[in-house]
C-alpha cells in the first residue's frame, strides 16, 4: 500500500492546496473517486469559484450539490460500496446560513441580513470567500454524514491567501477598533456625536456618510453574532490542525510554481498542519520512461526528410524530459513525492480520472 | 487585428486561467511595445523577489519601477502603499495629521472593510502608470492581472460599489476608474488561454463577462498551441509503426504521435475559440522548454505581431 492509500483510509479530510493552473481540481477529482472506491461515503468540495470540479466530475455547474451515481462510478472502473457527493460553495447564501446559524434571534439576524452593507458587499470583503469555504467544510464535517471530505482550494500563491483569510476576516469584524466606535456612540447618545472623532471624520471624507452609516449598523449589530462566528472559525483550524486532517500539495516542475509549492510546505509545517505528499502532476518525464540516450537512424521509418522531422520533434520532448527529470531526482531526494504523467489525451471524464489513479494508489 | 488596435489603447489588462502564461503574455506584449520603439510599463501585484527564477531577470519586481530589459520598465503595486500614496495625494494639506492616524488600528482594520476601496485604490494607481503619474512617460501599461477568478471582482467592483456609496472622494475615484476602465478607446482587456477543456470553457466564460460589464476584449491569445509538422502521408507512416520494442525508437514514435494528437485538439480548441472570439484570437507555440528565457519572450512578441499584420 502506498503512503496516498493509507490517507484515503485513515484521515477524514483531504485539502489539495497549490497554485493557479497545476491541476488541483484534476487531483482533488481523483481522490474523491478513490475515496468512493474504498468503500467511504465521499464529499468533493469545490470552493473553486468557477466551479470546475464539478464539471471535470461530469456534475453540471448550475447544480449547488450533487451525486455521481454508482452506474457512472462501476463504468469508469471504480468498485465498492462506497458514493460521491459533489459540493460547490455559494458564499453569500453560506454566510446567510452561518449567521442565522449563530445569532440568538430571527430579528437579530435579519437586522445584518438586511443591512445594505452586507447586501452588496458582505461577500467581497477580504476573506470572505475563503471563510465560507471553511465553514462549509465545518459544516458538512459536522453534519457526521461522511466518511472521507476532499476539498478543492482557490489557487494560492501563499498560504496566507488562504487558511489565514479567516483569521484576517476575524479580525475585521472582532476589531478592538470597531468596537470603540460602538461604545463612544454608546457613550455620547447617538450616531451623530461619533463625527467628533478624528478618525471617523477622515473616513466619512472617503466614503461619504451613507456607506458609514451603514457600515455602523452593520459592524454595531453584527457585535451579537461574531462571539459565535468566532468560536466555529477556531472549530474550524482545529480541525485543519487535527489527525483527521490531511493537505496534499499539487504541484508542476516550473519556476515559480515549484519554488512557491515548497514554501508554501515549509508554512504548513511551521504552523503545524500536516503535508507530507507533494503530487506533482503533468509532468512529461514520468510520460515517457523509454526517452533515454539517442535513437538508431536507421530503424526510424521513412526518407531522410522524415527522419529529420522525427529526430527534432524528439529533441524538443527530449528538453523538457531531461529538465524534467533532473528536477524530480533532486526533489525526491528531499519529498515524498508522487509524480503523475501527462496524458496524451485530455482528461475530461471519469475514466481519464480513473486512469490516473494507479500512480497515486496501489 | 491590427498593431494600432492594440497601440492605440493606454491600459491593457492580461486575464486568463491560472497557470496559461499570463505573464509570459503580458512580457511579449512588453517587448512588441519596445521592439517599436515605445516605452512600456509591465505591472503586476504580485512581488517577484530578486534571484527568484522570473524569465531570467535578475532584477526581480518590487514597488519601485525599474527598468527590466530595453524600454520596459517594471514595477509591483501594493495595495497598502497605493492607498496611502492615493491619501497623500488627494488629502495633501491635511497628510501631516492623517499619517498619524493612518496608522491607527481604527482605521487599518476600516480600510479592510471598507466596501472595494483597496481594489480600486489599485487600479486606480496602475491607470495612473500611465497617464504621467510614474517616474517616466509610459505609452502603455500592461497590467498581468489576477486570474479569473479574482480579475472579474476587481473589474465589476466600481459599477458594484457604485450602487451603495452615494458621497465622498470614494465615490469620485470610483466614477473615474469606471470612466477609464470602460472607454473603449483606452482600455482593453486581453485574454490568456490555452487548447485544454477546461481552460477553453473557463475561457469563453471570462470573455462573456468581462463583456457583460462593459470593458472591451482586444483579442484572446491561445499559449501553449501544438503545430505539427508531420503531413497527413507522414502521419500515415508513423502510425503504422504501431509501438516499437526498441525503447530509443519508441520514444521516438510515442512522442511524435503526441504531437500529432495534441495537433489535432489545439486546432479543434483554436476553432472553438475564434468562432466565440468573433475572430479575435491569436496563437502562440508550445515552446518545449521547462522554463522560458528572456529570449523566448521576444520570440512570442514576434509571433504575435505576425499575426498582428494584416497580408498585403
Amino acid at each position: 500500500m502506498s503512503g496516498l492509500d493509507a490517507i484515503v483510509e485513515e484521515k477524514k479530510v483531504v485539502v489539495c492546496i497549490g497554485s493557479g493552473g497545476v491541476g488541483k481540481t484534476t487531483i482533488s477529482s481523483i481522490f474523491a473517486l478513490e475515496g468512493a472506491n474504498k468503500g467511504k461515503k465521499t464529499l468533493a468540495l469545490t470552493v473553486d469559484p468557477s466551479k470546475r470540479l464539478a464539471q471535470s466530475l461530469g456534475i453540471s455547474s448550475a447544480s449547488e450539490s450533487a451525486k455521481i451515481s454508482k452506474r457512472r462510478l462501476k463504468n469508469a472502473g471504480y468498485g465498492g460500496s462506497g458514493e460521491l457527493a459533489v459540493r460547490v460553495l455559494e458564499v453569500k447564501k453560506t454566510f446567510d446560513h452561518l449567521i442565522r446559524k449563530v445569532a440568538r434571534s430571527s430579528e437579530e439576524s435579519e437586522r445584518i441580513l438586511q443591512n445594505d452593507y452586507y447586501k452588496s458587499i458582505a461577500d467581497s470583503i477580504a476573506g470572505a470567500h475563503e471563510y465560507m469555504a471553511m465553514e462549509t467544510l465545518l459544516s458538512a464535517y459536522e453534519e457526521g454524514d461522511y466518511d472521507l471530505i476532499v476539498v478543492d482550494t482557490p489557487p494560492s500563491e501563499h498560504l496566507s491567501a488562504f487558511l489565514r483569510a479567516p483569521l484576517r476576516m476575524n479580525a475585521i469584524l472582532d476589531s478592538a477598533g470597531f468596537k470603540s466606535f460602538f461604545l463612544m456612540d454608546k457613550l455620547s447618545f447617538g450616531f451623530t456625536r461619533v463625527f467628533t472623532s478624528m478618525s471617523l471624520k477622515f473616513i466619512q471624507k472617503i466614503v461619504g456618510v451613507d456607506v458609514l452609516h451603514d457600515m455602523w449598523r452593520f459592524f454595531s449589530d453584527f457585535e451579537a453574532v461574531s462571539e459565535g462566528i468566532k468560536e466555529r472559525a477556531e472549530r474550524t483550524y482545529e480541525l485543519l490542525g487535527s489527525d483527521d486532517t490531511c493537505f496534499i500539495l499539487v504541484t508542476n516542475l516550473k519556476e515559480p510554481t515549484l519554488g512557491n509549492t515548497l514554501d508554501l510546505r515549509e508554512e504548513l509545517h511551521s504552523d503545524g498542519y500536516s503535508a507530507e505528499a507533494i503530487v506533482v502532476n503533468r509532468t512529461v518525464a514520468e510520460r515517457y520512461p523509454s526517452a533515454v540516450g539517442n535513437p538508431n537512424m536507421a530503424k526510424l521509418p521513412g526518407d531522410k526528410k522524415l527522419k529529420d522531422k522525427l529526430i527534432r520533434n524528439y529533441k524538443s520532448y527530449k528538453n523538457v524530459i531531461d529538465a524534467e527529470a533532473g528536477i524530480l531526482k533532486e526533489l525526491t531526494l528531499d519529498y515524498k513525492c508522487h509524480a503523475i504523467p501527462e496524458l496524451s489525451t485530455e482528461v475530461k471524464g471519469l475514466k481519464d480520472l480513473y486512469s490516473l489513479r494507479k500512480y497515486l494508489f496501489g | 487585428m491590427e498593431l494600432s488596435e492594440l497601440f492605440d489603447k493606454k491600459l491593457i489588462v492580461v486575464t486568463g486561467k491560472g497557470g496559461v502564461g499570463k505573464s509570459a503574455v503580458s512580457l511579449a506584449l512588453s517587448y512588441l511595445n519596445s521592439a517599436h520603439g515605445r516605452r512600456p510599463v509591465y505591472t503586476t501585484l504580485e512581488h517577484v523577489e530578486k534571484g527568484s527564477y522570473f524569465f531570467g531577470y535578475e532584477t526581480g519586481v518590487n514597488e519601485k519601477e525599474q527598468l527590466l530589459d530595453d524600454n520596459i520598465s517594471a514595477v509591483s503595486i501594493q495595495p497598502n502603499t497605493a492607498l496611502r500614496d492615493y491619501i497623500h495625494e488627494h488629502f495633501v494639506a491635511l497628510y501631516p495629521v492623517y499619517a498619524t492616524i493612518l496608522k491607527s488600528k481604527t482605521l487599518q482594520t476600516f480600510f479592510e472593510a471598507a466596501p472595494g476601496l483597496k481594489e480600486l485604490i489599485t487600479i486606480g494607481k496602475v491607470w495612473h502608470l500611465g497617464n504621467r503619474g510614474g517616474k517616466r512617460e509610459y505609452d502603455q501599461v500592461i497590467f498581468d492581472a489576477p486570474s479569473t477568478g479574482h480579475a472579474i471582482p476587481i473589474l465589476n467592483l466600481p459599477s458594484k460599489v457604485l450602487g451603495m456609496v452615494r458621497g465622498g472622494a470614494l465615490r469620485e475615484h470610483i466614477e473615474w476608474v469606471e470612466g477609464f476602465l470602460k472607454d473603449p478607446g483606452k482600455t482593453a482587456v486581453v485574454v490568456v488561454a490555452a487548447p485544454e477543456d477546461m481552460v477553453v470553457r473557463e475561457t469563453i466564460e471570462l470573455i462573456e463577462s468581462v463583456e457583460s460589464i462593459g470593458i472591451k476584449v482586444l483579442f484572446t491569445v491561445v499559449n501553449n498551441v501544438y503545430d505539427s509538422e508531420f503531413s497527413k502521408g507522414e502521419e500515415e507512416i508513423i502510425r503504422g509503426m504501431g509501438i516499437p520494442e526498441e525503447p530509443g525508437i519508441r520514444a521516438v514514435i510515442e512522442t511524435a504521435m503526441d504531437q500529432i494528437g495534441r495537433s489535432e485538439i489545439s486546432r479543434k480548441y483554436m476553432r472553438k475559440i475564434r468562432s466565440v472570439s468573433g475572430g479575435r484570437a491569436l496563437s502562440i507555440r508550445r515552446i518545449f522548454k521547462n522554463n522560458l528565457t528572456q529570449a523566448d519572450l521576444k520570440n512570442i512578441a514576434e509571433e504575435i505581431e505576425e499575426q498582428l499584420t494584416p497580408d498585403s
